[in-house]
């Protein structure tokens, strides 16, 4: 997988998505808060975007952590 | 200038203060929790960093738990309207602010029971005096920390675990400690804890919040307020989850980055250093005051059962009149009167002539308070 594929973690609020970067970012997970994206929802808020080839270890790390997740995304 | 109105709000703030919101107003400004641009994310960025300062100074469950508002009158009105319902029984102390007895009298309209503790004229609370109003439908006891009065401290800790005892929720006003004396979420029992940002939190005007502690279920919990929250904008409800549950429209940045600040401040002189530091001066001005003869002093004449706070009177002078002339005569700024809480001055047997207030903060010192009191020394030789 190239490293310019993206996923998106939809979170409840931008609270949560600082929380969340927090969190990945102590694991050396690298992400972005970046606007969610219309095609996935109309929320205004953001959401959590982090490498693709991450998203295994992402998903235990938050897991671990009682982190909701409202969503998961392959952006293509 | 000698500032004594700490107790109202305190002043000076440390200058990181004021910088730290310059520094938002010119290089972040934007709407936290909205947009999702770089600024907007940093705004957001540093809301997060609020909250986790202020889980930090009060050892908070979790940063998330925490709502931010305008101050504690609102987080109180939150607290008191959001847990009790038509039929609760709530007690509560007689050195109360009126920024909990108000809410209470008003629920008291609508089915609330309410009883209230009688503190004794030196405004201590004996917490088997509040056991022993515990009811079948006793929901909540309603508590401030230390009196804006006379700073004298409530054992909250002792009456908490009376509530664990009984299954009953504890709410507490810190308006007049938070920020000056440990306050401890987990080990004082504390489950709703109302803070304001302005006094010894060093902040901003414009700050406080409730925190929410993890005995309390927020989904029985009902807002004071609706409106946008930056999540879940699809739907017209208001979000379930804490805080955007409780917590709606754009918040204090500005402010919030203040209150960072502040606590910071607070962190790096040492919350020790600070009782510390407050203990002594109060007893200072408490024992030059009684030297006094026609000064009466209220309270506990004792520093380490009480905040900063003073409270005198000079028989013979109208509280006003010393305020006056405090401030026109000797440079001395300090509150007079009933102080938002009647019921206190009630306790204390100074209703409706009220006292004159100090309140000293960490930036006084021995030679401020040994001002003051020659002060009042010279103003109550006047009485014959
Ligand atoms: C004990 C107490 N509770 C509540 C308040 C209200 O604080 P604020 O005006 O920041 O809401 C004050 C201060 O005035 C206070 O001293």
């Amino acid at each position: 997988m190239s490293e310019h594929q993206y996923t998106i973690l939809l979170v409840y609020s931008s609270s949560y998505a600082v929380r969340a970067e927090k969190i990945l970012r102590k694991e050396g997970i690298d992400t972005k808060m970046i606007p969610i994206p219309r095609h996935i929802s109309s929320n205004c808020g953001v959401c959590v975007r982090i490498h693709t080839d991450d998203v295994n270890d992402a998903l235990e790390v938050l897991d671990n952590s009682n982190l909701p997740l409202d969503g998961v995304y392959n952006l293509d | 200038m000698i500032y004594l109105d700490n107790a109202a709000t305190s002043w000076p703030k440390p200058p990181s203060v004021a910088e730290a919101m310059t520094d938002f107003m010119d290089h972040i400004g934007a709407n936290p929790g909205r947009a999702g641009h770089r600024l907007a994310v940093k705004a957001g960025q540093l809301v997060y960093l609020a909250r986790e300062a202020v889980a930090e100074i009060f050892h908070a469950p979790d940063p998330l738990r925490i709502v931010f508002g305008y101050n504690i009158t609102e987080s109180l009105n939150l607290g008191l309207k959001g847990i009790l319902n038509p039929g609760d029984h709530v007690i509560t102390s007689s050195m109360e602010h009126n920024s909990m007895i108000r809410p209470l009298r008003e629920l008291q309209k609508y089915g609330v029971e309410l009883s209230i503790v009688k503190c004794d004229v030196e405004g201590r609370l004996s917490p088997s005096d509040v056991e022993a109003q515990i009811r079948s439908n006793t929901k909540l006891i309603a508590i401030t920390h230390a009196s804006n009065v006379v700073g004298t401290l409530i054992p909250i800790r002792d009456i908490g675990a009376i509530c664990r005892k009984h299954d009953i929720l504890m709410l507490v006003d810190t308006a007049q400690s938070a920020g000056s004396y440990p306050i401890d979420m987990q080990r004082d029992n504390i489950d709703l804890l109302g803070f304001t940002g302005h006094k010894s939190l060093c902040g901003p005007t414009g700050t406080g919040g409730l925190i929410i502690g993890e005995r309390v279920d927020e989904k029985q919990m009902k807002p004071l307020i609706q409106g946008g929250t930056g999540s879940y904008s699809e739907h017209e409800e208001q979000p379930f989850f804490l805080p955007d549950a409780m917590e709606s429209g754009t918040l204090n940045g500005v402010g919030l980055a203040g209150l960072i600040a502040g606590i910071e401040w607070i962190q790096k002189e040492g919350l020790d250093n600070i009782r510390h530091h407050d203990m002594m001066l109060t007893q200072q001005l408490i024992n030059g005051l009684l030297q006094i003869p026609k000064c009466i002093v209220y309270g506990t004449h004792d520093a380490r059962k009480q905040t900063s706070t003073v409270s005198f009177n000079i028989k013979g002078m109208a509280s006003s009149e010393v305020g006056l002339r405090l401030d026109e005569e000797y440079d001395i700024l300090c509150r007079i009167g009933l102080h938002c809480a009647p019921m206190a001055h009630k306790t204390i047997g100074t209703f409706p002539n009220g006292t004159v207030r100090f309140g000293i903060s960490y930036f006084n010192t021995n030679d401020d308070i040994k001002r003051a009191i020659e002060a009042v020394a010279g103003l109550s030789q006047e009485i014959t």
